[in-house]
């Protein structure tokens, strides 16, 4: 269902909440000279705390997602001290990119010695094992790329790891986890869908967000 | 009387423009001491029921306590039109995710025919909640639940004497729920529509109950359940996942529709190594071209108009884009000349813009933006325009509305396009905006526009 374009043309949309939007777009993801540049087009002076904590993520960010878990697990330590023993769920996973690296690049011993001086603590938790059983079962693989645990060496996976650690990160500092942008995107979406399904009980097409973009 | 001109769709845009400003200078001129938007108030605190209605009774059935929390039924009931029943003195809260509140039987007398439950505002004040339609009621006396008609179904535990007993509408799910002595006694479709009373009922001598409105703490944790249910609407929203490239395209959409030509090179320079890597598969290089139309002349125009320049604004539009002029009765036109005149007067120069308008506005006598222009002459009635209920023509909003305006137009100009629809309005983001805020209102409708209300400041606002 379609909301007759020209009943939402009257509603206001306020400058400063675009704006707002936009800043937490850049600021999420890091986009530290952007945002100054946006910033000194609308007159708004950007704040050292920001572009540092920008820096810093940023870092963070691209090791996580080159696998170098250490460095990231570092670095992560500095900033947000306590983060990672908190969320043993997201250390499980960054400790999972770095093994995934050794895997990647045939190195079987230093993925072996990995595993068992990183991963092992890990297999106490019962929730745990059977992640730990899909990734070690990737050495028994000599393409692991075409083992049944394809999907924890793919990009995707490696992206979504380095988001979630960069979510936790700006939450850890009292920042938003989730842009802005996002909720906008995410509310528009659930609200539609809700809608269709309303009005067009015998199934309408999800809301496409692509489409709404042309 | 539209202006005649020889490029309709041109002069459109600055209709349009036009037409949003008469929309906004409402909502504006209510609030002349505030910037625009600020319509999220967050002190609008609704009002809810409080206590039981004493004036509208079912005369003489029912005795109503002098706290007005609490009632009585001192006769005995001889057949089904003699129902003691009460209803708040407010319906439930439209605006809230939730409401709720509970009875205690205090007595349940000689039949325990103790019932809660809502009714509207037309309810026959002698029956039972649930057995007339438009009401439901949740009955002591057998454990079932009456929607409408005088036929219950199997719902729960029966109650009495010693019980609290709650009743609540939850607008995320459009369901009633019941409970008893603390627990969910379970829930049902919301089928009433409309304004919901409390309402309380007593049907056997020496029945007694008291009415508990939120004064007191609840017995049952409705503060936990309404965390709950919040939990799982943000969870559906958590789920949604969106491709790395959509939140990207909408920012550099929205900086290229705006001119911002120094940060879009920041942008498109960093999208390679930002947090996620962005690799943006053009779709169609055209999408990327007419973002890109004319980026730096309509960046320096907005700048000129959003300092105030309009006559160099002009100069440049009539070098630059003379069609968008035409023969200087454009809406356009009216937008520029009406801007430079609210220059004049905030630079005090009153004489000078009375002579700019007697120069310039005669052409417009019969235009459908005249109000516009009346509305910039009434600025010269007051000392200080600025407090006027036309002050707000003087803030950046209307400076930036223009500057919209001629954006959008110069847009328009761009050979390699195909106008449709709303393009070159706004930006997707603005759109997005829009969606989300008029779809809202519209699900909020089919509730029966009840349930909370979609503000946008509360997405920015969010800590999560």
């Amino acid at each position: 269902m379609d909301t007759d374009p020209r009943e939402y043309e009257k509603i206001v949309v306020n400058e400063n909440d675009i704006h707002k939007i936009v800043q937490s777009y850049l600021i999420h993801h890091c986009f530290r000279d952007t945002l100054e540049s946006f910033l000194a087009c609308i007159g708004v002076k950007p704040s050292v705390e920001n572009s540092e904590d920008m820096d810093r993520r940023k870092r963070i960010f691209h090791f996580a997602l080159d696998g170098n878990a250490s460095k990231a697990i570092e670095l992560t330590n500095e900033y947000a001290p306590g983060l990672l023993e908190e969320n043993k769920d997201l250390h499980f996973d960054i400790l999972s990119l770095q093994f995934v690296e050794f895997v990647c690049t045939r190195k079987i011993e230093e993925a072996l010695a990995f595993a068992q001086s990183k991963f092992t603590p890990f297999g106490k938790d019962q929730k745990y094992v059977a992640k730990l059983e899909d990734f070690m079962a990737l050495l028994a693989y000599e393409e692991p790329e075409k083992s049944p645990m394809f999907h924890l060496l793919s990009s995707d996976h490696r992206h979504q790891v380095a988001e979630n650690l960069n979510r936790a990160i700006l939450a850890h500092t009292k920042q938003p986890g989730y842009s802005a942008m996002e909720r906008l995107i995410q509310q528009t979406t659930v609200v539609k869908q809700c809608l269709s399904q309303e009005c067009f009980k015998d199934g309408n097409e999800p809301f496409s967000l692509k489409d709404f973009l042309k | 009387a539209m202006s005649q001109t020889a490029s309709p769709s041109l002069d459109a845009i600055g209709a349009y423009f036009i037409d949003y400003w008469r929309w906004t200078s409402k909502v504006s001129a209510l609030k002349p001491d505030e910037e625009s938007g600020g319509e999220f108030d967050h002190e609008t605190e609704e009002e809810t029921p409080t206590e039981l209605d004493t004036v509208n009774s079912s005369g003489g059935f029912v005795l109503i306590g002098p706290d007005k929390l609490s009632l009585l039924y001192p006769g005995i009931n001889h057949h089904d039109h003699d129902v003691g029943v009460v209803q708040a003195n407010r319906p439930a809260p439209s605006e809230n995710l939730l409401y709720y509140f509970e009875i205690y039987a205090k007595n349940a007398g000689s039949k325990g025919n103790i019932a809660i439950g809502f009714t509207t505002s037309s309810f026959k004040l002698r029956r039972q909640p649930g057995w007339e339609p438009n009401s439901i009621g949740y009955h002591g006396h057998d454990g079932l639940l009456y929607h409408g008609h005088g036929k219950g179904e199997a719902f729960g535990p029966t109650f009495t004497t010693g019980d609290t007993v709650g009743c609540g509408i939850n607008n995320s799910t459009q369901e009633f729920f019941f409970t008893k002595n603390g627990a969910i006694v379970g829930s049902v479709y919301k089928e009433v529509k409309g304004e919901l009373f409390p309402t309380v009922a007593v049907h056997s001598q020496n029945e007694e109950v008291s009415v508990n409105f939120g004064k007191d703490p609840f017995v049952f944790d409705i503060k936990a359940y309404e965390a709950e249910q919040r939990a799982k609407d943000q969870s559906e929203i958590d789920n949604v996942t969106i491709p790395q490239e959509s939140s990207y395209r909408i920012v550099q959409k929205y900086l290229q529709h705006y001119g911002y030509e120094e940060t879009l090179k920041m942008f498109d320079i960093s999208g390679k190594s930002n947090v996620p890597p962005v690799s943006l598969v053009p779709e169609d290089g055209l999408n990327d071209q007419y973002g890109t139309y004319a980026l730096n002349e309509r960046r320096t125009l907005r700048q000129l108009i959003r300092s105030g320049k309009i006559q160099e604004a002009l100069f440049a539009i009539q070098q630059l884009y003379h069609d968008i002029l035409q023969d200087g009765t454009s809406a356009i036109c009216l937008l520029l000349h009406c801007q430079h005149f609210i220059e004049l007067v905030r630079e005090g120069k009153l004489e000078d813009s009375i002579s700019y308008g007697q120069r310039e506005f005669d052409k417009f006598k019969n235009h459908a933006g005249c109000d516009l222009v009346k509305d910039c002459a009434t600025l010269l009635a007051y000392e200080q325009p600025s407090k006027s209920c036309v002050g707000y023509l003087l803030r950046d909003s209307q400076r930036e509305l223009v500057a919209d305006a001629v954006n959008a137009t110069i847009l328009l100009t761009n050979p390699d396009v195909k106008v449709s629809g709303g393009y070159g309005l706004c930006s997707s983001l603005e759109r997005l905006i829009r969606q989300v805020t008029a779809c809202s209102v519209e699900k909020r409708h089919l509730n029966s526009d009840q349930g909370e209300v979609f503000h946008l400041r509360r997405i920015l606002e969010s800590g999560k």
